[in-house]
C-alpha cells in the first residue's frame, strides 16, 4: 500500500490553467493602481469573443447602459472575424458585465488619413464600475489594435458552406496606432475616463446623435496608442504596459 | 445428430446436400440464395419441418430494419411458417430453436424461453442452445433453471474459465452465496493457467470479494484482497480501498478502518460517503437518530476535517445537517457567505436540503436577510475596509428570492421574491439564472404564461445553451403552447425527424411527461395518453435492452457492473419518472371509464367534412406511394407509419380499467412506500368492484399515513359503495366479502356518524394550521355522504381562499374543476363564479383563476413587452 500518486487535477489540488490560452483570455485588473478600495476575495476576470450565441447578452448590456438602440446590422458587423481581437465581452466572476465594440477606419494603404480604431460602444453595467473593468477592457483593445494577431482569422463566406479548404486567409492587418471615441456633450465622467488614458478632445461634432439629447458629441482622439501603453514608439514593448495619464 | 434419423426427417442425398448449403447460406447472410434452396427442397418434400423452419428463419433475417410496409406480410408469413414447422416436426431441435429465435426477436421472452427449453429437450448437449437458454432464464428471472443450465454447461466445457465463473454468477443471482464461493474455489483449484488479462483478473477478484462481504465473510474477503494486492492483481487505490474500509468496519477493527478512511479522504475529500464511513467506524451512525453527545463528536471531527481539507466543502456541508441552534447559525452563515462570494449558482439547491427542519429554514432566512441588508448599506461583508465583489449582493438577492418562494417556506411571499429579482435584474441583467428564478416564482404563483415569457428571456441570452432551451420549452408546455415548445426543441434535435420522434427515440422522460400533461390540460386526452404510454414503453425498452448484457458482461468479465445492472433492472419501475407517468395514465383511464363519451371527438360538421377529405387524400397518397414502391422495388419502400398518430385508438380502449391496472401493477410491487400508489389502486379496484382488493389498498394507505386527505375521501366513498353495491352484485360469496369488510373497516373508519366524522376531520388536534388538502377533502366528503349538498361543499371550499390558509394554487384549481363537474346541469353557476373570484383575489398572480378576457389581455401585453425588449428578431 505504498504506491504514490499525484492528486493534481483533483478538487483539492487543481491545475493552474491561467497561463493557457483558449476561448477565454484572463485579465489582470491590478495594472492601474489607484486609491480605490481593495476587493476581497479576488475575482476572476476574463474576456471572450462576440459570437452569434452571445449576441443576446451583448444586446442586453448595450440596451441597459447606452440610451441608443443599435440595429441588427450593427450587431452583425461587430462580429466580423477581423475585429475579433478588439471586440470583446468582459466577464466578472463568470458573469458578463460589459463589452467593447469597435471598428477600424482608413485601413487601406492608399488612405490619406491615418488608420484609426474607432470605439463605437464601451459599456460596463453600473454596479461594476470603479473596479477598473472599463480601463482594463479598453487597454486590452488598444493593445490588440497595436499588435494584430498573426495570422488573422480567416473570413467565412456567407454564400456557401464553409469548409476548411474554402476559407481564404486574409492579409495581416496593419498596426493601428490611433484611436478615436465619441463622447456625448455633457458626459464629463466619460470624458475624464478617456483623458486618463491619454485621449484628447479635438473638437465637437454637432448632431452626432439623432435620437438622444444633447445631440452633440465630443471627439476624443488618442494619437499614439503605443506611448499611452507605455511602450516604445516602434512597438517593441512587451504588451504589458501601464496605463499612464 | 442422433444416431437414427426418424423417417419423416430423412432426406435423400441431393436434398440433404442442399439442406447443408441452406444452413451455410444463412450463416453467410446470403438470404436470397437460401430461400431458393429451401424452396427447391420443399417442392419435393413440402412436409419437411426443419427446412420449413430454416426458410422461416432466413426469410425473417432478410427483412429490413426498421420494418417497411412491404415487409410486414413477410414477417407474418415467417412467423406462421415457424409455427407450422414445429407442427410438422415436433421432435426436432431445429424447429423449436427457430421458433425461439423468432420469439426472442419479438421480445416475447417467455415464449422464447419455453421454446428453447423444448429445443434442449430434443438435443441437450447443443452448446449454442444452452447459451441462449441461460440468457433467457436469467432474463426472465428463472434463476434456479439458469443454475441448472450453467451446471450442465460446465460439465460439457470444464476447461473454459467462463463456464466456472458463469456458474458462480448464476449461484449468486439465485441467492446462494456460499455455493458461489465454493464454485470460485473449485475454479481456482482446477484451472491453474487461465490466460485472463490483468483487468479481467482484477474484475473477477474484486467481485469475489464483494460476494464475501455480502455473505458476511469479511475476514475471508480481507484475506483475498490483501493477497490480491500482494500478487499485483488489484491496485491499492480508490474504489478498491472502499472495500477494505467497509470490511474492517464490519469486523470492528476500528484503528485500521479509520486509517483506511483517512487514506480515502486524502484521495478525495469531497465524497460524503467516506465521511459517513469514517464516523460509522468511530461508532457514530449518521443515518439514525443523533444524540446530543454524538452530535458534539461529529461536529468536532468534521471541523478538524474542514481544517485539513480547506478547499473541500463536503465536511462543512455535512456539519449543517448535524448542527443545531446557535452552532447551526454560525456554521450556516460561514457556508453561505463563502458560497455567495464564490458565486456558486447552486448554493440554494445545496443548502435547501436542511429546510425539512423548519427551525433551520427560519435561521437561514434570517442569515440571508442580514447579509442582504449589510451589503446594501456597507457594500462589504469584510471587516478590514475592503469591499466585497458586487456579485455577492447579486447572488444574495437571488438566494433570498428563491428562499422566499420555496414551497416549504411557511409563509411564502411571491411578490417580495419577484421584487428582489427585479432588483437583481436592475443590478445585472445578463445573468440567465435570474430570469429562470423569476420564471420559477411566477410558475409557483400560478402564472404559467408569464413564467414562460421570463424563461424565454433567459434562453435568448445564450442561444447555444441546450439546458435553457429545454427549460424554455418546458415552460411553454406548462403554458399550453405545444407547437411553440416543439419549435424550440427542434433547434437541438435531428433535422430529419420531428422533435417528438427524436426525443422519444432519445427516451427523454421529462419531455414525454410534460407534453402529456400539456395535452391533458388542453383537453386532448388521446394525445396525453399516447405520450404517457410512450413513457411507459421507454421503461419496457430499458428492460429489454438488458438482454444483450447477459452474454456481454459474462464475456467481458465485468461481474460487479453486471450484478448491479440486474439489481437495477429489478427495481426499474420504481423510477420516479415511471411513477409519475403511470399515475397520469391511470387517471386518464379512470376518466374514460367514468365517462366513455369523452373518447368521442366533439367535431362540428365542417371539421368532420374537412377531416374526411384529408383522410381520403391521405389514403390516395398512400396507395400511390405503394404503387410507386412496387414499381421501383424496395428502394422507395416507406417505413411502417405510426398506426395511431392521434392516440385515439389508445383512448377508445374497451378495457380502460385493465389497461390502468397494467400500468399500476409494477407500482404495487416497487413503489409500495408511496401512498399515491395505494390511492390510485383503490380508484381502480373500487371501479372494478373488487372490494377486497380495494380494501387492501385502503389498509396499506392507512398504514402509511392515517390522516391523508385523499384517503379520508376514499374511506367515505368505500363506505357508501359497500353499503349498497354488495347486495346488488351477486356472485355467490358477497356475504363473506361483506363479513371481511365489516370486520376491518371499523379500524379505518370510526363508527360515529359519517357527517360528524367528516366535519371533525378539520378540527383534529394533531394538525394546527388547516391545510388546503384537508379542506378540499372535507368538501368532497360532504358530497360522498350527501351528493345533493352542493351548497355545503361550496361553503367548505370557500375556506380555501381565507386568510390564514396557505394559498395552494394547485388545490384551488382542482377544487374549482371538481365543483364544476358536480354542478353541471344544476342551477348553481353563481356559487362557482363567486368561488372563482374569491380564489382569484387570494392569489393575484395566478392566471388560472382569471377570466378568459383577462387572460387574453395579459397575453397580448406580454407579447408586446417581449417584442420590444428583443428588438427585431434574433439572428
Amino acid at each position: 500500500m505504498t504506491a504514490t500518486y499525484s492528486t493534481a487535477g483533483t478538487v483539492s489540488a487543481p491545475i493552474d490553467l491561467s497561463s493557457l490560452k483558449g476561448e477565454f483570455t484572463s485579465l489582470d485588473l491590478s495594472s492601474s493602481a489607484s486609491s480605490k478600495k481593495e476587493v476581497k476575495p479576488k475575482v476572476k476576470v476574463t474576456l471572450t469573443s462576440l459570437t452569434v450565441n452571445n449576441a443576446g447578452t451583448l444586446r442586453r448590456i448595450n440596451s441597459v447602459v447606452i440610451p441608443i438602440v443599435y440595429s441588427d446590422k450593427f450587431y452583425k458587423e461587430v462580429r466580423d472575424p477581423l475585429l475579433d481581437d478588439v471586440n470583446k465581452l468582459i466577464y466578472y466572476a463568470d458573469i458578463p458585465v460589459g463589452a467593447i465594440c469597435c471598428r477600424f477606419e482608413n485601413l487601406a494603404k492608399s488612405s490619406k488619413e491615418p488608420a484609426t480604431l474607432v470605439i463605437l460602444t464601451l459599456a460596463i453595467l453600473a454596479p461594476y464600475r470603479s473596479l477598473n473593468l472599463g480601463t482594463s477592457l479598453l487597454l486590452s483593445t488598444l493593445r490588440a489594435s497595436l499588435h494584430p494577431t498573426t495570422p488573422p482569422p480567416p473570413v467565412p463566406s456567407d454564400k456557401q458552406t464553409n469548409t476548411r479548404s474554402s476559407l481564404v486567409a486574409v492579409p495581416p492587418r496593419v498596426k493601428v496606432n490611433r484611436a478615436l471615441a465619441h463622447v456625448q456633450v455633457g458626459n464629463e465622467d466619460a470624458k475624464r475616463f478617456y483623458e486618463r488614458l491619454g485621449f484628447k478632445q479635438v473638437g465637437v461634432e454637432e448632431n452626432y446623435y439623432s435620437k438622444a439629447e444633447p445631440k452633440g458629441a465630443m471627439i476624443m482622439v488618442l494619437e499614439d496608442i503605443a506611448s499611452a501603453l507605455g511602450e516604445q514608439p516602434n512597438g517593441n514593448g512587451n504588451g504589458k504596459g501601464e496605463g499612464s495619464s | 445428430m442422433a444416431a437414427t434419423i426418424p423417417k419423416h426427417r430423412a432426406l435423400p442425398d441431393k436434398e440433404n446436400k442442399l439442406f447443408r448449403e441452406l444452413l451455410m447460406q444463412y450463416e453467410m447472410k446470403q438470404y436470397k440464395k437460401g430461400i431458393k434452396a429451401a424452396d427447391t427442397i420443399l417442392k419435393k418434400f413440402p412436409n419437411h419441418g426443419e427446412t420449413l423452419a430454416l426458410k422461416a428463419l432466413t426469410l425473417h433475417a432478410s427483412l429490413p430494419e426498421p420494418l417497411t410496409v412491404s415487409a410486414v406480410p413477410k414477417k407474418e408469413e415467417s412467423e406462421a411458417m415457424a409455427r407450422l414447422a414445429v407442427k410438422k416436426d415436433i421432435t426436432s431441435h431445429i424447429t423449436w430453436h427457430v421458433l425461439g429465435i423468432l420469439a426472442k426477436s419479438r421480445k416475447d421472452w417467455d415464449e422464447a424461453s419455453r421454446a428453447f427449453a423444448m429445443a434442449r429437450k430434443q438435443d441437450s448437449d447443443n452448446i449454442p442452445l444452452i447459451r441462449d437458454s441461460i440468457s433467457l432464464f436469467t432474463h426472465t428471472r428463472q434463476y434456479s433453471a439458469a443454475v441448472a443450465a450453467r451446471h450442465h454447461y460446465l460439465l460439457l466445457r470444464p476447461q473454459i474459465r467462463a463456464s466456472w465463473l458463469g456458474l458462480m454468477i448464476a449461484h449468486q443471482l439465485n441467492g446462494d452465496l456460499e455455493e458461489a464461493l465454493e464454485v470460485y474455489n473449485g475454479y481456482l483449484s482446477t484451472l491453474q493457467k487461465d490466460g485472463a488479462t490483468g483487468p479481467e483478473k482484477s474484475q473477477v477478484l474484486l467481485h469475489v470479494i464483494k460476494i464475501c462481504i455480502e455473505a458476511g465473510k469479511d475476514q475471508e474477503g480481507l484475506d483475498k484482497l490483501r493477497q490480491g494486492v500482494r500478487d499485483g492483481v488489484i491496485s491499492p487505490r480508490a474504489d478498491d480501498l472502499t472495500l477494505p474500509a467497509q470490511m474492517l468496519t464490519n469486523l470492528g477493527r476500528q484503528e485500521e478502518a479509520l486509517q483506511t478512511y483517512q487514506e480515502l479522504l486524502e484521495q478525495n475529500p469531497d465524497n460524503l460517503e467516506y465521511y459517513r464511513g469514517y464516523l460509522k467506524s468511530k461508532g457514530i451512525d449518521m443515518t439514525g437518530e443523533i444524540t446530543a453527545d454524538s452530535r458534539e463528536k461529529i461536529l468536532e471531527t468534521l471541523s478538524s476535517f474542514a481544517e485539513t481539507f480547506p478547499r473541500s466543502s463536503a465536511p462543512k456541508r455535512l456539519a449543517l445537517d448535524v448542527a443545531e441552534g446557535d452552532k447551526f447559525a454560525e456554521l450556516a452563515r460561514a457556508y453561505i457567505v463563502k458560497g455567495l462570494e464564490r458565486g456558486v449558482p447552486s448554493l440554494f439547491v445545496d443548502v435547501k436540503g436542511v429546510y425539512s427542519d423548519s427551525a433551520k429554514l427560519n435561521a437561514v432566512g434570517e442569515i440571508v436577510e442580514e447579509i442582504v441588508s449589510k451589503l446594501e448599506k456597507e457594500k462589504s461583508l469584510n471587516d478590514d475596509g475592503s469591499i466585497s465583489p458586487p456579485t455577492v449582493l447579486l447572488w444574495a438577492y437571488y438566494y433570498l428570492a428563491l428562499h422566499l418562494s420555496h414551497p416549504l417556506h411557511p409563509n411564502p411571499s411571491h411578490t417580495r421574491s419577484l421584487k428582489l429579482l427585479d432588483l437583481a435584474l436592475a443590478h445585472t441583467p445578463t445573468l440567465p439564472e435570474l430570469y429562470m428564478a423569476k420564471a420559477m416564482v411566477l410558475k409557483r404563483a400560478g402564472d404559467a404564461l408569464g413564467a414562460a415569457y421570463e424563461m424565454e428571456k433567459a434562453r435568448l441570452l445564450d442561444g447555444q445553451d441546450r439546458f435553457l432551451n429545454g427549460k424554455a420549452a418546458k415552460y411553454w408546455l406548462r403554458a399550453g403552447e405545444i407547437t411553440k415548445a416543439e419549435e424550440l426543441l427542434a433547434m437541438f434535435t435531428k433535422k430529419d425527424l420531428t422533435p417528438v420522434q427524436d426525443l422519444t427515440d432519445l427516451q427523454c422522460l421529462w419531455f414525454l411527461q410534460e407534453e402529456g400533461d400539456a395535452y391533458k390540460r388542453n383537453g386532448n386526452l388521446a394525445m396525453a395518453l399516447k405520450r404517457y404510454q410512450a413513457l411507459a414503453k421507454v421503461f419496457q425498452e430499458y428492460e429489454d435492452d438488458q438482454y444483450d448484457f447477459h452474454t456481454y458482461c459474462m464475456r467481458r468479465m465485468t461481474f460487479s457492473a453486471y450484478i448491479s445492472l440486474m439489481r437495477y433492472e429489478d427495481q426499474l419501475r420504481s423510477h420516479p419518472g415511471y411513477f409519475k407517468g403511470a399515475l397520469s395514465g391511470i387517471e386518464i383511464y379512470l376518466n374514460v371509464h367514468d365517462d366513455p363519451s369523452i373518447t368521442e371527438e366533439k367535431l362540428s360538421a365542417e371539421d368532420e367534412a374537412e377531416r374526411k377529405k384529408a383522410a381520403k387524400k391521405a389514403q390516395k397518397a398512400e396507395q400511390k406511394a405503394k404503387k410507386a414502391a412496387a414499381a421501383t422495388g424496395d428502394k422507395n419502400d416507406p417505413v411502417v407509419p405510426d398506426e395511431d398518430p392521434t392516440g385515439m385508438k389508445l383512448l377508445k380502449t374497451e378495457t380502460p380499467l385493465d389497461d390502468a391496472l397494467r400500468l399500476w401493477k409494477p407500482l404495487e410491487r416497487l413503489a409500495g412506500q408511496r401512498i399515491e400508489t395505494w390511492l390510485a389502486g383503490y380508484e381502480i379496484y373500487s371501479r372494478k368492484k373488487l372490494y377486497l382488493a380495494a380494501l387492501r389498498c385502503l389498509n396499506n394507505a392507512h398504514a402509511l399515513s392515517p390522516h391523508n386527505a385523499d384517503l379520508h375521501v376514499q374511506l367515505l366513498n368505500f363506505k357508501r359503495l359497500t353499503s349498497d353495491a354488495l347486495s346488488i352484485s351477486g356472485n355467490g360469496n358477497e356475504a363473506q366479502i361483506k363479513q371481511v369488510i365489516d370486520a376491518q373497516l371499523p379500524a379505518l373508519l370510526p363508527s360515529e356518524s359519517l357527517q360528524q366524522y367528516n366535519d371533525s376531520f378539520l378540527a383534529r388536534g394533531d394538525v394546527t394550521p388547516t391545510s388546503p388538502e384537508e379542506i378540499f377533502a372535507v368538501a368532497r366528503g360532504k358530497l360522498e355522504i350527501e351528493p345533493k349538498d352542493i351548497e355545503g361543499a361550496v361553503s367548505v371550499l370557500s375556506k380555501l381562499g381565507d386568510e390564514g390558509v396557505p394559498p395552494s394554487i394547485e388545490i384551488m384549481g382542482k377544487a374549482l374543476k371538481y365543483i364544476q363537474r358536480h354542478v353541471a346541469g344544476q342551477d348553481a353557476d353563481g356559487a362557482v363564479e363567486s368561488l372563482r373570484s374569491k380564489f382569484a383575489g387570494r392569489s393575484r398572480l395566478a392566471s388560472v383563476f382569471k377570466s378568459a378576457e383577462e387572460k387574453q389581455a395579459y397575453r397580448e401585453r406580454l407579447e408586446k413587452v417581449a417584442a420590444e425588449e428583443n428588438g427585431v428578431g434574433e439572428a
